[in-house]
């Protein structure tokens, strides 16, 4: 999809939803809810080719592959958990989102732990 | 890749749903408007649903999970 069906899209939902949400709002969530992930579906699409692109770049300065993993991974959880405490956040779930988010923060610092004790340990080797 | 129409599916079934329970409500059939609504929500839930695992799918070739 191009940017300017992205747009579209957008903004018909919302117009859309607008007219829903005064009928019942429960329905309004779902449809929202879809509308949402088909957008962040398409964005991911367009993601493909940076990533390969990114997987080029750290190839040829030869860096470690499980750390390019590993960064990849964190930038999936950041976009899940943004995804699930959006959703919650519509649904008026505020305390749950911010569960969710502090969820998110933990998996992410858990993940990125063993990169900062890997450049620690780069620093000690330079400075011995 | 999705594609512009399931956006029409979706927004479509929700707004045509709405309609109904306006109008059902309106006539004072509420146990059938309740009813009616249940059944879209499980409808409309189905199919964004079967939009999320596509979701997770992509980001789990492209995040490497």
């Amino acid at each position: 999809m191009g940017i300017g069906q992205l747009v579209a899209l957008a903004i018909v939902g919302a117009l859309l939803l607008t007219v829903i949400r005064q009928a019942h709002p429960g329905i309004a969530l779902v449809v929202s809810i879809g509308l949402g992930v088909l957008l962040l579906t398409a964005t991911l699409y367009q993601l493909k080719p940076i990533v390969t692109q990114l997987e080029a770049l750290s190839s040829l300065g030869k860096v470690n592959n499980t750390l390019l993993i590993v960064v990849l991974k964190i930038i999936g959880i950041a976009y899940l958990v943004e995804l699930g405490a959006d959703i919650c956040r519509d649904a008026g779930e505020n305390a749950l989102a911010a569960r969710l988010e502090l969820a998110g923060r933990i998996l992410i610092l858990a993940m990125g732990l063993p990169i900062l004790t890997a450049v620690v340990a780069s620093i000690a080797k330079l400075l011995q | 890749m999705p594609d512009i129409s399931t956006v029409f599916q979706l927004a479509g079934v929700g707004l045509l749903l709405a309609l109904v329970y306006l109008v059902l409500k309106q006539t004072g059939r509420e146990e059938i408007a309740q009813i009616v609504t249940l059944g879209g929500v499980i409808l409309l839930l189905i199919m964004a649903v079967r939009l999320l695992t596509e979701l997770f799918r992509s980001l789990e070739t492209l995040f490497r999970f």
